[in-house]
């Protein structure tokens, strides 16, 4: 199943001079589309700023009800599935193609984990009516705000979930390709630039968590 | 032909990796504990700090930022710079809106507008439904 696939393929694109060049380019690129996502959660976490300044109760209020351990357990596979991911480009840089199929798939699995962790988290919110909709209904808290609050918690959460399930898709397609044998020492970029992709998402929920869960614990 | 330049040899190896996964779980922890203890207006500052620490560890050694070119360095640090732009100039707005009003204090930006008390859709809603 390797053969046809490793001998058709060829690592270097024939605009770039040598393969150092193209992965230049590569990670200029891949930042540069990180860039426009830093700015691109900025802008929830901006209105998340000012609408926690608008309504501080409510939104104590809202985190109090998250579920503070979920939410560790949550960060610490996240956490791992970053190191897994750097060990994944740490392999193949050695060209240790099997221990490279083996950490892309602890990541993937990590990650699902994590998505299954956040979506038991969601089911709780269907079910006892926090879904910012017609039926929205907080307990304990009557007042303006708390709907804000779930919306961008949802706003948040949702678009980072959407992230890993995207990350989650491109990572079985590199991990085929690394079984293949398309990767070597020489040029092993796709897995590197995906780990930069995967270590953003870790980097985002490190904001997440402590902003969503943790703020206004203490009162 | 090799691209030699982002070895691993460039990056550090397997120790670095552990270090800082264990860093980031304690620096987790860390934040966890200090969220329950009340320090009033610094909580956020707390909070913030580690996380920009952590981010900052994840950049460094996990995106291997530390051995990069300068160009790229200047990239993230352009994002960053972008992001302080949008968050700074906007609560420049909104922290000084009360500035001179005779409201002052309560009204730092309008804590309860007076139309969101007056129909409160949501709860009439969540009234029927209960």
């Amino acid at each position: 199943m390797s053969t046809a696939n490793t001998k058709k393929f060829e690592p270097l694109q024939h605009h770039f001079a040598n393969l150092n060049q193209q992965y230049e380019c590569a990670s200029l690129g891949m930042w540069l589309f990180l860039v426009t996502e830093i700015l691109f959660f900025g802008g929830i976490f901006l209105a998340y700023t000012i609408y926690r300044e608008m309504y501080p109760d409510a939104f104590a209020a809202g985190s109090h009800h998250l579920s503070i351990l979920l939410g560790c357990i949550n960060t610490a596979v996240l956490i791992s599935s970053s190191f897994t991911m750097v060990m994944a480009v740490h392999t193949a840089r050695l060209g240790k193609k099997h221990a490279t199929t083996w950490f892309l798939l602890l990541t993937l699995i990590l990650g699902c984990v994590f998505l299954g962790i956040k979506a038991v988290e969601y089911t709780e919110k269907f079910t006892h009516h926090l879904v910012p909709n017609n039926t929205f209904h907080f307990e304990g808290f009557d007042g303006p705000g708390i709907r804000i609050f779930y919306s961008i918690y949802f706003a948040l959460t949702g678009l980072h979930a959407l992230h890993m399930v995207i990350g989650a898709v491109i990572l079985v397609i590199i991990m085929i390709q690394n079984m293949q044998g398309r990767f070597s020492a020489e040029y092993n970029s796709p897995i590197d630039m995906f780990g930069l992709y995967w270590h953003f998402v870790d980097i985002v929920w490190i904001f997440l968590f402590p902003l969503l869960y943790l703020l206004g614990r203490h009162a | 032909m090799s691209a030699h330049s982002h070895d691993s040899q460039h990056h550090g190896g397997i120790g670095i990796y552990v270090i800082i996964l264990t860093a980031l779980l304690v620096l987790t922890a860390v934040t966890v504990w200090a969220a329950f203890i009340d320090f009033g207006r610094f909580n956020t500052v707390i909070a913030l700090a580690i996380a920009f620490f952590k981010a900052t560890l994840v950049m460094l050694f996990f995106m291997h930022l530390k051995g990069s070119s300068g160009l790229l360095k200047l990239f993230v640090l352009s994002a960053f710079a972008f992001l302080a732009v949008l968050i700074g100039m906007t609560l420049n707005d909104y922290a000084t809106r009360h500035w001179g009003s005779q409201l002052e204090k309560d009204s730092w930006i309008t804590r309860s507008p007076h139309h969101y008390a007056d129909a409160p859709a949501s709860s009439a809603n969540a009234a029927q439904h209960h």
